[in-house]
């Protein structure tokens, strides 16, 4: 399923009182702006008020005041209950009789009544929506103005099974951002917190295997395929500059010793580690580089055939994903020609095995990415 | 993934370990052009561990091949000084992938 793109967007009260697919779009990017009226919020840190300000006006996007505290579910429900005659069920089930005339009836009320309530009752109806793009950006916004994030994990996890990409894509990015989120930092900790990001700058960085083709922006390459994909859905922060990192591939444990210290200079002029993904022996150059003191948050080992020799330090690596297919030829291969060194378990590494078969080279692709929801796995 | 190609290479792989008959070694070195990934690194992998007895294998190849840069990358492998003397023309190629990767195998066969 493709969206056609939109040139005019439909405001905000029209969109809800038409029951055409391009009206989709724009009923997601009104609740989102309704959410960012509400927290006084930014799409991202490059939309700049003069955008975002437009944004308000094409839509039509009512003047809201922002919101003190998170809302009670409980009010939200009953208000939706009493405002709505024909919705009987509001619980997650979808009830068919809870169609365009309700929503048009509830968005003039957050026209006439500019209060928090009004919109979070819109939202809460539109998890009803035949559109699932429209169900996860209710989610999602919900999520934003309740205290309990965890009640819309389920519906923003059915996004991610649907096969439209936009959805798919909106569904994973509202995840990530949740589990990050879980790790909650005291307020006075976050700024502290803030502080120290802002002294050092930090970089992810992907690590291409042995032998890599010199294609021209090869998987790993800034523009490469799966560079774009990481870049684009995973980290931000991703390295993008002409000096990627690189080496030279070469099938030998001296040329993974170089290409540890080479990653640890590499590292010294352009930042410490974030996320570090790196493919097959490139994993093993990144833990070789650990047990020699640089430190990632980081590392996601793409189909890495894991030796005691290589094993990370885990006092400089903070956390290992092991991400690979069953039965990987090339990772079979390699044990057999290494002398069964193999230390393919380790209690310490979080392993992701695919249910795909044979192909070494799967777990480095964006469509097994997107079909495994590995960014939300790791 | 070719299935049937990369079971040709590792059937060859094991016959020429078994017989050492140059025409065994020979396909694995044709496998290096392969249009399949994982043909192609397995047949790095081999001939980089087969050391010596590749050698003269890969170096005759080296005219008539289509990816130069792996082959010079397996010679690098194999990490015997010997193969620097073949190596350094390469570092002048106008090809800037085959040069990087003759560069790059003079490095680890020197270790430095």
């Amino acid at each position: 399923m493709t969206r056609d793109s939109v040139e005019d967007p439909i405001p905000g009260w029209q969109a809800f009182q038409i029951n055409a697919s391009d009206s989709t779009l724009s009923k997601s990017a009104f609740l989102l702006l309704l959410v960012f009226r509400l927290t006084k919020g930014r799409p991202d840190a490059t939309w700049d008020g003069d955008e975002l300000n437009e944004a308000y006006s094409r839509l039509e996007v009512p003047q809201m005041k922002p919101l003190t505290r998170p809302m009670e579910r409980a009010i939200v429900l009953d208000r939706l209950r009493r405002s709505v005659v024909a919705a009987k069920s509001i619980q997650g089930k979808l009830d068919p009789t809870f169609g365009i005339d309700t929503l048009a009836k509830l968005v003039r009320d957050l026209y006439t009544d500019t209060g928090p309530l009004a919109a979070a009752v819109l939202m809460e109806a539109c998890l009803l929506d035949s559109d699932p793009l429209v169900r996860v950006v209710s989610a999602i916004s919900l999520s934003r103005i309740y205290a309990e994030q965890s009640l819309f994990v389920s519906e923003i996890e059915h996004a991610v099974n649907e096969e439209d990409e936009l959805t798919q894509q909106v569904g994973l990015t509202a995840l990530n951002r949740m589990k990050a989120n879980q790790n909650q930092i005291p307020v006075d900790s976050a700024v502290e917190f803030e502080k120290d990001t802002k002294k050092e700058c930090t970089t992810s960085l992907l690590v291409h295997g042995t032998f890599p083709r010199e294609l021209n922006p090869s998987w790993w390459q800034p523009s490469g395929d799966f560079h774009s994909y990481i870049e684009s859905n995973v980290c931000t922060d991703l390295f993008g500059g002409n000096n990627y990192y690189k080496w030279s591939g070469t099938y030998s444990h001296q040329a993974r010793e170089q290409a540890a210290k080479r990653l640890q200079d590499w590292s010294n002029q352009n930042g410490k580690l974030n996320h570090v993904f790196a493919h097959s022996h490139g994993a093993n150059v990144a833990m070789l580089a650990s047990q020699e003191g640089l430190e990632m948050q980081k590392l996601v080992a793409m189909s890495c055939p894991f030796y005691d020799d290589y094993m990370p330090d885990f006092a400089n690596v903070k956390d290992v994903v092991s991400i690979r297919v069953r039965f990987d030829i090339v990772v079979m291969i390699d044990r057999l020609l290494s002398g069964g060194r193999a230390n393919p378990r380790c209690s310490d590494i979080k392993d992701i095995r695919l249910n795909e078969w044979f192909n070494h080279f799967r777990t480095r692709e964006p469509d097994a990415w997107k079909k495994h929801q590995i960014a939300y796995k790791i | 993934m070719n299935y049937l190609e990369v079971t040709r290479v590792v059937a060859s792989q094991a016959a020429w370990r078994i017989t050492g008959l140059d025409v065994l070694g020979r396909s694995l070195v044709r496998a290096l052009d392969s249009e399949d990934e994982t043909c192609r690194t397995i047949a790095g992998m081999c001939l980089t561990r087969a050391g010596e007895r590749a050698e003269h294998l890969l170096l005759e190849a080296l005219p008539q091949c289509n990816d130069v840069a792996l082959v010079i990358s397996v010679l690098g492998g194999i990490g015997d000084p010997k193969l620097v003397s073949y190596l350094q023309p390469f570092r002048k190629s106008s090809d800037q992938a085959v040069s990087e990767a003759a560069a790059e195998a003079i490095r680890v066969i020197e270790g430095t």
